[in-house]
C-alpha cells in the first residue's frame, strides 16, 4: 500500500514537472532568446521606425489581454506565453506584434493566424481606406524559434534590424 | 469571404465599448445575443442554399445587426413625429435626434427643391459633415458610441456604415421620400435604396465620403443594380426592389458634353484647380476608351502618391455610357510639407517633362496601337 502511494506521488511529480515548465526553462529550450522584454523590443522598433504613427498597446499583462489577442490571432490563447501588440491609434494600417509562444512547435500555426489577420486587414482597407492598403502589402511575419513577430509598416526593414539585434 | 473579413475587422469593434459600459451594455448584450442567434440561423440557411424569400423577413431591415455589433434601428417613430408635429411618443434621445435632424433640414432644404434635389442636398451635407469613424478601423476597434444610429451620427458627426444608412433613411423619411436600408449577404455592410419618381436607386455614403471633407465623390450616389454590383455591393436581390432607372444617376444628372478625348486633359486640370471630386463626361462623337485610359494614366503619374485619379464608364441608358472621373485624396502637390515654392515646383516639373519627356510611352507595345484618338 505504502509502495503504491509513493509510486503515485512519483508519477504525479513527474507529470507536474513535465507539464508545467517555467518560462525560463522554455526559453532555455528555445534555440534563440530575446535579450530584452517584449514590450522593450516593441519600443525599440518604434524608436527606429520613424514611419510609425502614435500607437495603442495591448499586452498579455492586461486584464483583457486574452480578449485583445483575439483581434490579432485566432491561435488558442493557452499557447501564448506572452505578447505585446501595438497598433495605430488613428485607424491607419500600422501594427507591431511580438508574440512568445509556450511551444515553438506552434510557431507555424501562429504565423498562419497572423497571415489571416493581415489578409483580413487588407480586405478591410481595400474597401474602406484604399490608401492604407499599400502599407498592409508591406507586412512581414518573422518567426524566430518560439518568437513570432508581425510588422505592418511603411518601413518594415527598420523593425527587422531591431529584431536581428535583440532576438538571437 | 471578403465581406466576412470586413465584418471581422470593422465589426469586431464594440467589444471594448461593450465591456466598458454598464447597465446599458447588459441590455445591448442580451439583445445582441438573440439577434446573433437569429442571424446565425439565417446564415446557415444561406450556406445550405435553403434560404427562401420569407414574409417574416422585412426588407426594411429594422433591428438587424451588421458587422456583428451595429444595429439597424427603426427610426420611423422619429420621422412620424416630425411629420405629425407630435413628439409625445418619443423618448428623450429620439427627441434630441429629431431636433438635430430638423435643424439640419431647415439649413439645407429649400421649399422649391424637387425630391432629387433634396436627396442630393442631404447626400452632400452628410458627405461633407459626417466622417467615417476611424476608430472602427483600428486593429482593436474603438468606434464611438452610437455611431450606428442617427443620434450618435448627428451629435458626434462620425459614423460607421449603419450610421450613414440609417441617418440618410431618417432624412429621406422626414422628407417623404421612400427609402430602405439594404445590407449585404454577409451582414457586414449596409447602404440605402431610395425611390425617386417610379425608380429605386442605391446610395452608399460610406464610400463616398472624401477624407478632406470637400464633398461626396458621387461614385456611389444613385446607382442602378448593375452599377451597385460593379462597385462591390452584394445583396440578396429578391429581398429588395430592383434599381433599374437611369434618370437620376449622378452620371446622367451631372454629365457635360466634351468635344473629344484630348479635351479631357483640360477637364481634369479644371477639376484639380477647383478641387472637384468628380466629373462625368459625355462625348459628342464616338471615342477611343483606350486613349482615355492612357490620358488618365499619364496625368495620374503627375499627381503623386497622395492623389488618386480614377475613372470608369457608367451606363446612363441601355446603349450609352458616360466617362466618369473621380479625384480622391488630393493634395496641392506631392511635396507634402517640404519647403518648396509651388510656383518653382511647377516650373521644375515643366522642365523635367521637357528634358525627360512624357513618362507614359505610347511608342511601343500593343497598347500604343489601340491608344489613338478617334479621327
Amino acid at each position: 500500500m505504502r509502495t503504491q502511494a509513493v509510486l503515485l506521488l512519483l508519477i504525479f511529480l513527474i507529470c507536474l514537472l513535465s507539464g508545467c515548465k517555467s518560462k525560463e526553462s522554455r526559453e532555455k529550450e528555445a534555440q534563440v532568446s530575446c535579450s530584452i522584454s517584449l514590450t522593450e523590443l516593441a519600443d525599440k522598433i518604434k524608436e527606429k521606425d520613424a514611419t510609425l504613427p502614435e500607437m495603442t498597446r495591448a499586452e498579455s499583462g492586461m486584464e483583457q489581454g486574452k480578449d485583445y489577442f483575439a483581434y490579432l490571432s485566432s491561435l488558442d490563447y493557452s499557447k501564448i506565453e506572452e505578447y505585446c501588440f501595438d497598433y495605430a491609434a488613428n485607424g491607419t494600417a500600422e501594427e507591431l506584434a511580438v508574440i512568445l509562444l509556450k511551444d515553438k512547435g506552434d510557431s507555424e500555426a501562429c504565423k498562419s493566424s497572423l497571415e489571416e489577420h493581415v489578409h483580413s486587414r487588407k480586405t478591410m482597407y481595400d474597401a474602406y481606406k484604399p490608401e492604407q492598403s499599400a502599407t498592409v502589402d508591406k507586412a512581414e511575419i518573422i518567426v524566430k524559434d518560439a518568437y513570432v513577430i508581425l510588422l505592418i509598416s511603411k518601413d518594415t526593414q527598420a523593425g527587422e534590424k531591431v529584431i536581428e539585434e535583440y532576438i538571437k | 469571404m471578403k465581406k466576412q473579413m470586413i465584418a471581422g475587422g470593422i465589426g469586431g469593434v464594440c467589444l471594448l465599448a461593450l465591456v466598458g459600459c454598464s447597465a446599458y451594455t447588459i441590455s445591448i448584450n442580451q439583445k445582441m445575443y438573440s439577434q446573433m442567434s437569429k442571424l446565425q440561423e439565417q446564415m446557415k440557411k444561406v450556406e445550405a442554399g435553403q434560404e427562401e424569400k420569407s414574409q417574416e423577413k422585412p426588407a426594411d431591415e429594422s433591428e438587424l445587426t451588421i458587422g456583428e455589433h451595429y444595429h439597424i434601428l427603426d427610426t420611423s417613430l422619429i420621422s412620424d413625429a416630425y411629420k405629425s408635429g407630435n413628439t409625445d411618443s418619443l423618448q428623450e434621445q429620439d427627441k434630441e435626434t429629431l431636433q438635430m435632424a430638423k435643424e439640419t433640414l431647415e439649413s439645407i432644404i429649400k421649399p422649391e427643391m424637387t425630391p432629387y434635389q433634396q436627396e442630393e442636398a442631404i447626400y452632400q451635407w452628410m458627405c461633407t459633415n459626417v466622417k467615417f469613424d476611424d476608430g472602427s478601423m483600428s486593429a482593436i476597434p474603438t468606434a464611438g458610441e452610437f455611431c450606428d444610429r442617427p443620434y450618435g451620427v448627428l451629435k458626434n458627426k462620425k459614423a460607421v456604415c449603419v450610421g450613414y444608412a440609417t441617418t440618410f433613411r431618417l432624412f429621406m423619411e422626414m422628407l417623404d421620400i421612400p427609402c430602405k436600408v439594404v445590407h449585404d449577404k454577409e451582414l457586414s455592410h449596409s447602404w440605402d435604396l431610395v425611390k425617386l419618381d417610379e425608380d429605386w436607386y442605391h446610395v452608399d455614403l460610406t464610400f463616398d465620403n472624401n477624407e478632406d471633407g470637400s464633398s461626396g465623390s458621387y461614385r456611389n450616389f444613385n446607382m442602378t443594380d448593375v452599377l451597385a454590383e460593379r462597385n462591390g455591393h452584394d445583396w440578396a436581390r429578391e429581398d429588395y426592389p430592383a434599381a433599374k432607372g437611369f434618370t437620376y444617376l449622378a452620371a446622367n444628372q451631372k454629365k457635360e458634353n466634351i468635344k473629344n478625348e484630348m479635351a479631357v486633359i483640360e477637364k481634369i486640370k479644371q477639376m484639380i484647380d477647383k478641387k472637384d471630386t468628380c466629373a462625368f463626361v459625355d462625348f459628342e462623337k464616338e471615342i477611343n476608351e483606350d486613349f482615355l485610359t492612357a490620358i488618365v494614366l499619364a496625368i495620374q503619374e503627375r499627381l503623386g502618391e497622395d492623389s488618386s485619379l480614377d475613372y470608369s464608364f457608367v451606363p446612363i441608358s441601355e446603349e450609352k455610357s458616360v466617362f466618369a472621373l473621380y479625384l480622391n485624396y488630393f493634395s496641392d502637390n506631392e511635396l507634402g510639407n517640404r519647403n518648396v515654392d509651388p510656383k518653382e515646383y511647377d516650373k521644375m516639373i515643366e522642365k523635367v517633362d521637357k528634358v525627360f519627356g512624357a513618362s507614359v510611352n505610347f511608342g511601343e507595345g500593343d497598347f500604343a496601337e489601340d491608344a489613338q484618338p478617334k479621327e
